[in-house]
């Protein structure tokens, strides 16, 4: 089990734990945070899943990149939670949810 | 590929609703009840983008802007901006993604090349960019969003150099 804190648009903090085996997107939807819209369906294709992660070492793809360069609220911290696959053994995470663009 | 798709109207003709190929609907979602809305796949509705013809859309995207056009309405808030209509679907190795609606092109440009395995077709109307279909260019396709929602003409020129992100040609 993963803990996970995230904090929404609104400013409410939330902590829920992840299952290994699906994205982070769809951990978070599920756990009824509306604020990831997801409306591509996890395809990288939308940022709507646009979080900023605290202390992660996640590696971002190439195309999961110029998806992120294209974002008004970009940081260096800037992840698409659709990319994020939950495994056993990952750190615990902070997931601040970016505004909408 | 997929053909042969039908809207299923039935229901809202039997119920007296303007039907034509889908459920006719204005720019508020609103069908010729003004207290029935209809939205998504079954509905055909006016393409503020391209000077209202009516079009029936079968996206995602549509189904949600139609709903916050409904939402808008029925609480008696502004309306929604207008957005660009957005696709993609991944074949194989090969990410397709689209932003607008090649609605009346007058000329079209092909960026990047074929052969190369990414490269993009822009579809222009009196010098604006109406639609991109990318083929692997994620980074065009974001741009081209915010290019054809602004109409901002450009030159044939900038659009044909690879060298030129589209990005930087957003104004």
């Amino acid at each position: 089990m993963i803990n996970i804190h995230v904090v929404t648009r609104g400013g409410s903090s939330i902590h829920m734990q992840a299952d290994p085996g699906r994205s982070l997107m769809e951990t978070l939807r599920e756990g009824g945070i509306d604020d990831i819209a997801a409306l591509c369906g996890g395809n990288c294709s939308c940022a709507t899943c646009h979080v900023y992660l605290e202390n992660s070492a996640l590696e971002i793809g190439s195309d999961e990149a110029d998806m992120l360069d294209s974002l008004l609220h970009q940081r260096p911290n800037s992840k698409l939670l659709c990319q994020v696959e939950v495994v056993e053994g990952m750190n615990d995470l902070h997931v601040e949810i970016a505004p909408e663009e | 590929m997929c053909a042969g798709g039908e809207p299923n109207d039935e229901l809202a003709k039997q119920a007296g609703l303007a039907c034509d190929r889908g459920i006719l609907v204005d720019i508020d979602g609103r069908t010729s009840n003004p207290c029935v809305f209809a939205i998504g796949d079954v509905s055909r509705r006016p393409l503020s983008l391209h000077s209202d013809r009516m079009q029936r859309i079968e996206s995602v995207q549509n189904a949600m802007e139609q709903a916050k056009q409904v939402s808008a309405a029925i609480l008696g808030l502004p309306r929604p901006e207008p957005e660009v209509a957005w696709f993609w679907s991944d074949q194989f190795d090969v990410k397709l993604k689209i932003a607008g609606l090649s609605v009346d092109p007058d000329e079209i440009i092909l960026r990047g090349s074929p052969s190369s395995d990414a490269f993009s077709v822009l579809h222009l109307r009196q010098g604006a960019l109406i639609c991109v279909e990318t083929v692997n260019m994620t980074a065009d396709f974001m741009a081209s969003k915010k290019i054809i929602a602004r109409g901002n003409k450009l030159s044939a020129a900038a659009l044909l150099d690879t060298q030129i992100p589209l990005k930087a040609l957003v104004v």
